[in-house]
């Protein structure tokens, strides 16, 4: 049977490698029983900004994952409320992002068998 | 029922999100820095069942008796990781 795993993510995507590592580990998973999804939570949220671009600090930049959500159809989600409290208003629509508000969360993470913090 | 994991202290970002999207039934065991959070009143966040990982917690210089919740040992931790269903952590 497929299981549902949610990968949640939440330091920020300047530096820190997580959000890329939360979309490549998600990446990872197709061609097992797992139906992966990735959660921005938190300082995380940014990495939706149109304008965040961790590589103008010679960092690794974040966008690389959009064509690989694209093609996977990987579902990407983020709280209502960490955008507001990180001011993301310029939300780039290349990661199809789906907003979760902060009291909807306990239902949510229990749709999966699985929700990793990372 | 899910299993919820606690590892990080109280000041760490996601913990306190973790122990309020527990619900009734579920299980929390506090592990590793997670044991700290026996100093904060729980009740108020969680319904959940609440445990704390002995070792980790006497290794902090704790004693049973400061304990608010229920201690178990490794054994008991892999028959609760064995017994819920989903997990959070």
């Amino acid at each position: 049977m497929e299981k549902k795993v949610l990968f949640v993510v939440y330091q920020s995507p300047v530096g820190s490698i997580w959000v890329n590592e939360g979309f490549r580990t998600a990446f990872g998973m197709y061609g097992e029983d797992i139906e992966p999804a990735v959660m921005l939570i938190d300082a995380a949220t940014v990495a939706l900004s149109k304008d965040t671009k961790p590589e103008s600090l010679g960092l690794l930049p974040i966008k690389i994952v959009q064509r690989f959500i694209k093609r996977y159809e990987t579902p990407v989600y983020a709280v209502k409320e960490d955008l507001e409290k990180y001011n993301v208003k310029n939300v780039d629509e290349e990661y199809g992002a789906q907003f979760i508000n902060k009291d909807e969360l306990s239902d949510f993470f229990h749709q999966y068998d699985l929700v990793i913090f990372m | 029922m899910a299993l919820v994991l606690v590892k990080y202290g109280i000041n760490h970002p996601v913990e306190k999100l973790k122990i309020e999207s527990a619900k009734e039934g579920d299980s929390i065991v506090l592990i590793q820095d997670g044991v700290y959070w026996n100093l904060q009143d729980l009740s108020s966040l969680t319904k959940a069942n609440v445990y704390i990982l002995k070792e980790d917690f006497f290794a902090r210089g704790y004693k049973e008796d400061e304990a608010k919740y229920s201690l178990i040992d490794y054994d008991s931790f892999v028959e609760l990781i064995e017994k819920e269903e989903k997990f959070i952590g």
